[in-house]
Order: structure tokens, then C-alpha cells, then sequence
């Protein structure tokens, strides 16, 4: 199978989160770099962007640079895909985005056919001041539930800019699924962290780490993890914030359905502060679907299933 | 309203939690199709719970419930909702990122007329299907739009009975003024309604009445006959002294005592 | 308290003082004497990076600020190609309260106007000699788990297949091999010292709460 088809099967895989895969191909303009296991198949800059990546063995070390006062409307794509159905691939991203640059990173983890295939991931990500970066990462492991997968990820916000991150695995199965992000917000920072993640047989397994620190004075920071476990599945959400500087504001809200014998959900939301003019939050809501939203719509005349099913389904 | 009775209610009586008192203690009564029914009664009578047990929220401990002839005190909530019964709640539910549309959608039968449907049933309660149709129906929209589009969802459905626990709970003066429109467009659709409310103004549309207190009813009969016997039983000097619509300006004092020379009490 | 209960029959028999504060935390010092190691406290890289410095030299206030910040640089683009003009800098106040919060679980003490790392520090070249005491241990371990393993799994085989008995009896090897250390007087100095001691201490104190209360 020759290089360029199997990024075509892996971009193709991406129409499962139906995404239009025209904006990934070589023709789009925007700044790309997509891989295919430890093959970079397409790297795109344009003025500003500086993109450079080195294969390894298993994998990638890329380097994505956005330069002081870049603001660009297109978003950045990194394509992660392995089209293979077993092995290993490991991803070191470093990112930095100088100050005053404005950019939203749309990164998409593919693996498609994977049966007993393990994805690392090991990035950081470095805000300046008076940015705006957002980071969406959409991940689909094929129906198989043949994948393991670990990203890990360290971001620093600088003063006064917005970092708002998206993290979706509802298509497809899930697999073993291990993420950790830690923000660390400085100054007059704002943070806007989305989970959602749907596990939907017995094999599917989520654990995911979503931490705030609060290190700058009027640094504000809302976690938000929604998942679903269903016909066995398991998640466990542990959304952490921590408070240690003066006037941050941060909030943590879990929202987790559990259905079908055996599925397992935990959440821990994990609230801390160590100044006295912190306000930390936090909410949490495990198990059935709240039985006011149940009887609204089987009033309706949806069944009990088929309004779990609109519940979980527009939650996530 | 025909003479025929939409839904019958007999003797149900509804147990507390902890079953150490009656909720509701033997109610009864009927619904005409075609008509607008109104259960009236001070707070904590019991209303919501007897329209909650129509809906099959809540099982009454003894009585039976029959709509269109057929005993229904068994089925499902989904079940009588499919026979054509439907609620409209008090403290409508928030659903995170299900959109308007979707919402008052979801009780269409026919999936062709979904669009229709939802823009006809949103014009109704005056709200702009070209704004609310793309919004969530989340923390986002206040608490009297989210009140109008809990009624646009019951208009949308067409069912035969819509229950409407305290609709007016929320609404501003502007969207009670229009209330009466509502009532009656959805009354041309062909939908009977029972409406539960403490608001005597809100209670006078209705062709019927029945008065719960304490959890028993007090009497069934036309809205004014009801009215009446409300004031008394509360004993208020005036009948919808404070109404926005003055029409019922009368002193009970002056109503029972005529009342009284005409042998009615 | 009056109780009626069926719990009654298995209750200690005695005078309950109900007032009295159960030993497992020092209201009078405000400490959680008995907490195992506190691992939150490591979770933040900040207060990480803090000791990591104060590993190196105790160091002032002032010199911890100017040493916490960092410049963040790329994996492979060179500084020919391309510097970054980043630089994180973390105020005084947010330094002072990671301070406060490591003071208190006595990892960092202050001596005069220097902050110092409050437990001892090994470093690289000690470690790699200490792995070879670790790796001649371990392999006289595994010697003799080998000479014992085929008898106990046959003396244990009626137990549940996937009953992890080696598992099992490692760890409860390591238990003996703490105790067994502390009598003989030989317990090293081990890093964990603050958990143990809490533990024991922990356990003296609440059987003389239970002598105490319940005669």
C-alpha cells in the first residue's frame, strides 16, 4: 500500500466525525503537517508558522513554532494517523506560541484499524502573553477497540491570554485510553478545558486528567468533563484545580451517564487552594440520566433507551 | 366540546413518600373532550401530583385512570404519551446542547413535518423561529423562554390532553396577556386541556373546574360555582380583586347571599 | 449516647468519653500527623522545580524568584533558525504560598533567611551505587524464590488459578523484611521516615486511647 493512500485511508477515517476531509488534502492552503505513523507526508507552512518535524523510530518530533503577532483565521491541522492494525507510535510536540499571536490547532489522532496498536503522546504547549490559542483534538480508534492510548500534555498560559482546549472521543470505540493535561495559568489568564469521551462496550476503558494550577493573580479556569459509559464501559474523570495565587477564580464540573450492567463511571473532581482570595469550585453528577430530562421526553413519547440515547448523545 | 369524556379520573388516591399521609385522597373527576378543564386550589393542595399521576409519574395507591375509555393506570409514561397525553411542566428541564429544535421536535410523529410543525408551534407562543431555532435549550435562555418552548413543544406534538402544570409559572405580563390567544389556538387544533393552576385569571378560560383542597376535591363544576366556593373556603372578600382582567369584580359576600336567597348553597 | 440498637452487642463495654478527640489528628499542632506521604503536593511542577533548585544550594527568597523562571525552547528547531522570546516569571506572592505549603509538610525549612530542602538528597553517582547493593539484594532474592517457587505453587495450587501466591508473598516478604530490620536496629535511612513515623506513632497513640477509654 503505497504512502499517499494510506494517509487517504486515515484522512478518511476522519469523515467518521463528520469533518470534510477536502480541508486536510495537499490542495488546502492552510498550514498542515500530517503524518502516517513515523512518516511526515505533508508539511505546509505560511508566513508566521514555523513547522519542522523529525522522525524516529516510532514516531515524531515536531517543533511548531507561531511567531510574536501571527494572527490566523485557518486552522493549523496535525494529522496523527497510523494506518496500521498493530505497533507502536510516539509524538513529542513541542508548541509555542509567542505574544500576541492568535491560533486555533486542530489535531486529529486516526487510527482507523487498529487491533492492538499503542499511540504516545508527549507535547507541550508554551502561550505567551495576550494570545488566543485554541487546541482541538479529535481522536477516532477505529470499531475494534484494538488501541491503547496516552497523551500527555503540559501547557503554560501567559498573562492575560485564552487557552481554550477540546478534547472529543465520542466516534468509534475507545480502546485503553489514558490523558493527562496540565495547565498552568499565569496573570489575568483564562482557561476553558472540554472532555468528552464515550466508552460503549466492555473493552473500552477512559481515565483522563484534566489539572489546572493557578499560579498568576486573576487567573480563571473552568474544567469541563462529560462522558458516557455504556454496555460495560468504564470512565473515570479526575478534574483537578488547584489555587495558588491571589483572586483566581476556577471551577470543575463532571457530568458522567452510566447504562447497561456493568458499565463503571468515576468521577473525583479534586479542588485545592493555598491563598486565602482563591474561589474554587466544583460539581459533579455520576449515573443515571436526571430523571426530570427522562420524564420531559418520554412525555414526548421517546422510550426510556431512546431518551438516554438524545441525552448522552447532545451532552457529548 | 363534545359531550364525550376524554379522560376519567376515579378515586385515585396518592400516598406520601413515607406513606404516613395522603397526598391526594380519592379524586375524582372528568374531562370532556374538547374542553379546557382547570384543577384549582391553593398551594400544596395536591394539583401537580394529580397531574403528574395522569402523566404516570406518580402510581396512585388505589383508583384507576381511564382515557378514551381505556384503563391506563398501568402503562408507561411512554405508553400514554403515545395514546396521545402529554405535560407540559411547571419547572421545565435544561438539556445540555439539545437545540430548541430538537426539543420541540421531538414529539412530532410524522418526521416530514418536523420543520413545520416546530416554526408554527414557535410562532404560537410568540417567540422568532429564525432566533430560538439554532439556540440550546440550556442555562443560556431565561426562565420564560424556556417556558414558551416547553409550551411550543406540547403545540408541536398535537396531542389529544395536554396537562399544563402552572404554565403561567415565570411568564412575564406581556406573554399572560397572551395567553388567552394561546389557549384558544391551541384549543382549534383540537387538543383538550387541563390546566393546574392557582391563578384564578389563568383558571377562567376553562369551561370546567375542579377545586382541591387538602387533597381531596372540594367540588367539581363551572369555573365561577368554583371560584365561589373557593373564596369562601379561604375566605377572601373579593373574587380576582387583583386580576388583570377585572372581569370577575364581585364581593363573595354579595355573590353567596344571593346565592343563598336562590337556595343554590 | 443511648443506643438500642443491634450493634449494642458488639460494642466495646465501657465508658465512651465522647469529648475526648480521637488521636488520629493533632488538633493542637493542626497537623494531619498521620497522613501517608503527600503526594498532592507533587503534583504541582512548580513546587517541583522549587525543590529541585533547593536541592542544589539553600537559596533566599528573592534568589528562589529569580531562579523559578524559565524560557521555554523548541526540540529541534536551532537558535540559528529561530529564538523564542518567551519567558514565564511567577510572582512573589504565588512563590510565598508554594513556600507556605512545603514548609508545612516539613519538606522545605527555613534556616536563618534561607530555604533548604528538609530531607536528604541523593545524588546520581550515590544512586548508581546504591543500585548495585539494590541488584545484589534482588539477586539473592530471586535465588531463593527460585530454589522455593516450584514447592509453594505445588503446596498452593488448590487456591484459585489466577491467585497472584508469588505476588503475595513478596510484598508480605517485604513487610517481614522491614520488621525484621527494625528490630535488629538496622533500618536504613529511609526517605519515607515522616510516614512511618506517623504510622507508629499513629498506632501507639490509639491504643492508649483505647486503655484510656475503655476499661
Amino acid at each position: 500500500m503505497s504512502e499517499r493512500s494510506d494517509s487517504s485511508e486515515i484522512l478518511n477515517s476522519l469523515e467518521k466525525y463528520d469533518l470534510d476531509i477536502s480541508d486536510y488534502l495537499p490542495s488546502h492552503s492552510g498550514p498542515k503537517l500530517v503524518l502516517n505513523f513515523n512518516k511526515i507526508t505533508t508539511v505546509s507552512e505560511v508566513e508566521g508558522i514555523i513547522l519542522k518535524g523529525r522522525e524516529i523510530e516510532n514516531g515524531i518530533i515536531a517543533d511548531i513554532v507561531i511567531k510574536e503577532g501571527t494572527v490566523f483565521e485557518d486552522p493549523i491541522h496535525l494529522c496523527f494517523g497510523v494506518n496500521k492494525e498493530t505497533g507502536l507510535q510516539e509524538i513529542f510536540p513541542r508548541i509555542i506560541a509567542e505574544d500576541n499571536s492568535s491560533v486555533t490547532l486542530q489535531a486529529h489522532c486516526s487510527f482507523p484499524n487498529a487491533k492492538n496498536l499503542t499511540h504516545k503522546m508527549f507535547g507541550h504547549i508554551y502561550v505567551g502573553k495576550n494570545c488566543k490559542f485554541v487546541y482541538n483534538e479529535t481522536h477516532y480508534h477505529g470499531e475494534q477497540n484494538g488501541a491503547t492510548v496516552a497523551p500527555v500534555s503540559y501547557v503554560y498560559v501567559g498573562e492575560n491570554s485564552y487557552f481554550e482546549n477540546n478534547f472529543f472521543l465520542t466516534q468509534g470505540t475507545i480502546g485503553r485510553m489514558k490523558i493527562q493535561i496540565d495547565i498552568y495559568a499565569f496573570k489575568d489568564s483564562r482557561i476553558n478545558s472540554n472532555v468528552k469521551a464515550f466508552g460503549k462496550n466492555s473493552l473500552d476503558s477512559i481515565h483522563v486528567r484534566d489539572a489546572v494550577f493557578l499560579e498568576g493573580e486573576n487567573a480563571r479556569s473552568i474544567i469541563k468533563m462529560k462522558a458516557a459509559a455504556i454496555g460495560g464501559g468504564e470512565v473515570m474523570m479526575f478534574g483537578i484545580t488547584e489555587g495558588n495565587a491571589a483572586n483566581t477564580t476556577g471551577h470543575v464540573d463532571c457530568t458522567e451517564i452510566v447504562k447497561d450492567r456493568g458499565s463503571r463511571c468515576r468521577a473525583i473532581p479534586l479542588i485545592r487552594a493555598t491563598d486565602e482570595s482563591c474561589h474554587i469550585t466544583h460539581e459533579a453528577s455520576l449515573g443515571k440520566v436526571d430523571s426530570a430530562q427522562l420524564n420531559a421526553l418520554m412525555a414526548r413519547g421517546l422510550d426510556e433507551d431512546e431518551a438516554t440515547d438524545l441525552i448522552i448523545k447532545n451532552m457529548l | 366540546m363534545s359531550s364525550d369524556v376524554l379522560l376519567s379520573v376515579k378515586d385515585i388516591s396518592i400516598f406520601s413518600e413515607d406513606r404516613q399521609c395522603n397526598i391526594v385522597d380519592t379524586i375524582s373527576f372528568d374531562v370532556m373532550e374538547g374542553s379546557i378543564h382547570s384543577i384549582i386550589g391553593p398551594n400544596g393542595a395536591g394539583k401537580s401530583t394529580i397531574g403528574y399521576a395522569i402523566m404516570g409519574i406518580y402510581h396512585p395507591c388505589s383508583g384507576k385512570i381511564f382515557f378514551e375509555g381505556e384503563n391506563i393506570s398501568d402503562l408507561t409514561i411512554t405508553e400514554r404519551a403515545k395514546r396521545g397525553i402529554t405535560l407540559a411542566w411547571q419547572t421545565p428541564a435544561r438539556f445540555d446542547g439539545l437545540s430548541v429544535y430538537d426539543y420541540i421536535g421531538v414529539g412530532v410523529k410524522d418526521k416530514n413535518l418536523i420543520e413545520q410543525r416546530v416554526a408554527e408551534a414557535l410562532e404560537i407562543v410568540n417567540l422568532n423561529p429564525d432566533i430560538y431555532l439554532k439556540r440550546k435549550v440550556d442555562a443560556n435562555l431565561s426562565g420564560g423562554e424556556r417556558k414558551r418552548i416547553e409550551l411550543a413543544s406540547v403545540i408541536a406534538m398535537r396531542p389529544k390532553l395536554v396537562i399544563l402544570d402552572e404554565a403561567e409559572a415565570g411568564m412575564d405580563l406581556i406573554v399572560l396577556e397572551s395567553f388567552m390567544d394561546i389557549f384558544n389556538k391551541i384549543k382549534e387544533l383540537r387538543m383538550t386541556i387541563l390546566i393546574i393552576t392557582h391563578r384564578e385569571d389563568i383558571g377562567m378560560v376553562s369551561d370546567n373546574s375542579t377545586l382541591i383542597w387538602d387533597g381531596k376535591v372540594l367540588a367539581n363544576g363551572s369555573f365561577r360555582d368554583i371560584m365561589v366556593l373557593y373564596c369562601q373556603k379561604a375566605g377572601l372578600k373579593k373574587i380576582c380583586s387583583r386580576t388583570l382582567f377585572n372581569q370577575f369584580d364581585e364581593s363573595v359576600d354579595k355573590i353567596i347571599e344571593e346565592e343563598t336567597r336562590e337556595n343554590k348553597i | 449516647m443511648k443506643e438500642n440498637t443491634k450493634y449494642n452487642m458488639h460494642r466495646f463495654i465501657g465508658k465512651q468519653i465522647i469529648d475526648e478527640i480521637q488521636p488520629w489528628f493533632e488538633f493542637s499542632t493542626s497537623l494531619p500527623w498521620d497522613e501517608r506521604s503527600p503526594p498532592w503536593v507533587f503534583d504541582n511542577k512548580v513546587r517541583r522545580q522549587i525543590l529541585v533548585i533547593l536541592s542544589e544550594s539553600p537559596l533566599t527568597f528573592e534568589e528562589i524568584i529569580e531562579r523559578v523562571l524559565f524560557k521555554p525552547a523548541p526540540l529541534i528547531i536551532t537558535k540559528e533558525e529561530y529564538e523564542p522570546k518567551i519567558i514565564y516569571q511567577w510572582d512573589k506572592r504565588t512563590i510565598e504560598n508554594h513556600l507556605f505549603n512545603l514548609e508545612w509538610y516539613g519538606l522545605v525549612r527555613k534556616n536563618f533567611d534561607k530555604y533548604e530542602i528538609n530531607f536528604p538528597i541523593i545524588n546520581k553517582e550515590q544512586l548508581d551505587d546504591v543500585e548495585n547493593y539494590v541488584i545484589k539484594f534482588a539477586e539473592n532474592w530471586v535465588k531463593v524464590i527460585e530454589e522455593s517457587k516450584e514447592e509453594i505453587l505445588n503446596k498452593y495450587q488448590g487456591l484459585h488459578k489466577n491467585t497472584p501466591i508469588m505476588d503475595i508473598i513478596i510484598e508480605k516478604i517485604i513487610e517481614k523484611l522491614w520488621e525484621t530490620l527494625k528490630k535488629k536496629g538496622l533500618v536504613p535511612n529511609e526517605p519515607n521516615l515522616k510516614h512511618l513515623w506517623g504510622e507508629q506513632l499513629r498506632k501507639t497513640k490509639f491504643n492508649e486511647w483505647v486503655l484510656k477509654n475503655f476499661k
